[in-house]
């Protein structure tokens, strides 16, 4: 379909990458929602337009943001990002052959952890996931909070939050225990190609440790990241099911809840209806 | 009902996945415990990733995202997040099949193969529709396999070299015109 059609995705923000990536690669175009994109990059800021279109820009959370519509207000906060005690990075920015649903869905699934991230996020001895609340906010955010699972890194029981503010993004809360209401971030944001085919921008941003070495996160965010792809690109239907295409069971009930919510706000782009 | 041959025999080695196609449904082929082999549609029913990703742990097939694993009739015997809560009535797509002169076969119904002139030989892609491809080779000594909407596998039997041979020949007119 075209994605004009489809207002809820069309008029929103994406990100097009760091400005980092972009100037180191020199990268003069990209592709937006079917849509070729051209980047031109001048001494303090990025431009990008498509055909003679001028599209609006702007930087937050270390990325580049435009949309091809008429979006209602900035792109998405995330005000601790901006902590000073806080290491931020783009963890990368990669080219997945799905549809960006899919990756939301993929990160709200708990499910998976022990058998796509043996003993590094799950593993086969520790199957008990607590299921958290669902609600949505006044800003029309999808929230599913304290879910709980084990995680092998920390040899405990971790708890986590997602926000889902745009269809295509998912910012996840690690709920840090030692600092309670304080929270390490990971936001993926998917900046769609087309309907089968994204980039996935991951954000990390840590409360700073004695332990951290930066190199070493990334590497090991990196490795998490190239797991969920391997599966991503093998799903047989490239984009996301709102039908009754997939079986889903009890223990589904996030991914089941974010498509309800695609749903009641009448997103088509990237979903099998 | 038409039946195809989805791969030869000796290429579905017990512990280990075959991908196939017939028509443009995916396959996953794989033999298990029992030897028997079986060709189920290649997509989970759970979040629809490929079968053929999983493992064949002989007794069963293990899906690689969430660690389902259906036994050798597709039934899903064990979902581990469930942890022992019984499991609804959950199955793969199965299609019928049988094994006859060393071919593989497989059907959306009663699988009925055809005869074999003789000896399975390595199969043959063409990048052209099987209707085109039909008019170029004698079916009595080639079974045709349609691989997508326009491209064919053809599964030939008789002497392995002459027939690659005389099929790439086939293979290079149709894909130059």
């Amino acid at each position: 379909m075209n994605a004009h059609e489809d207002a809820e995705v069309w008029n929103r923000w994406y990100p097009l990458g760091s400005p980092t990536d972009i100037r180191r690669r020199n990268a003069t175009k990209t592709r937006l929602l079917g849509h070729d994109i051209d980047l031109e990059i001048h001494k303090t800021w990025i431009s990008a337009s498509t055909g003679s279109r001028p599209l609006p820009i702007t930087e937050r959370l270390g990325y580049i943001w435009t949309s091809l519509g008429e979006p209602d207000g900035p792109p998405q906060q995330l005000l601790e990002y901006y902590e000073v005690d806080r290491l931020v990075m783009n963890i990368w920015s990669t080219p997945i052959k799905c549809s960006g649903l899919r990756i939301v869905d993929n990160v709200i699934d708990n499910a998976h952890f022990p058998f796509l991230h043996p003993h590094i996020l799950g593993d086969e001895d520790h199957l008990d996931l607590v299921p958290g609340e669902a609600s949505v906010d006044d800003e029309g955010a999808l929230w599913l909070k304290s879910q709980k699972a084990w995680l092998p890194l920390t040899n405990s029981v971790s708890e986590y939050t997602y926000r889902i503010s745009d269809p295509y993004s998912v910012v996840l809360f690690i709920h840090r225990p030692t600092t309670p209401g304080r929270y390490d971030y990971l936001g993926i944001f998917a900046q769609p190609l087309d309907e089968e085919n994204f980039i996935a921008h991951k954000l990390l941003a840590w409360v700073k440790e004695d332990w951290m070495d930066e190199r070493q996160l990334k590497a090991d965010q990196q490795c998490i990241s190239a797991q969920d792809k391997y599966v991503l690109e093998r799903h047989a239907h490239k984009k996301l099911p709102l039908n009754d295409e997939e079986t889903s069971i009890e223990v589904d009930s996030s991914s089941l809840r974010y498509r309800e919510w695609l749903r009641a706000n009448n997103v088509n782009y990237g979903a099998m209806t | 009902m038409t039946s195809y041959v989805v791969a030869l025999e000796k290429d579905v080695r017990p512990n280990s996945i075959v991908r196939s196609m017939m028509g443009d449904k995916p396959l996953v082929i794989w033999r298990g415990a029992s030897g028997a082999i079986h060709v189920w549609l290649d997509r989970c029913p759970h979040r629809s990733v490929r079968l053929s990703a999983g493992r064949n742990m002989g007794d069963y097939l293990e899906g690689v995202y969430h660690g389902w694993r259906f036994d050798e009739s597709g039934l899903v015997t064990l979902v581990p997040a469930l942890q022992g809560r019984t499991v609804e009535d959950i199955r793969a797509t199965v299609y019928s099949t049988t094994v006859a002169d060393g071919f593989v076969w497989a059907s959306h119904d009663a699988c009925t193969p055809a005869k074999s002139a003789g000896e399975p030989c390595y199969p043959v892609h063409i990048a052209a529709p099987i209707e085109q491809v039909r008019q170029r080779v004698d079916t009595s000594v080639d079974h045709l396999t349609p691989w997508g909407k326009d491209e064919t596998m053809v599964y030939p039997t008789g002497n392995p070299e002459q027939r690659r041979a005389e099929l790439s020949a086939i293979r290079l007119r149709l894909e130059e015109s």
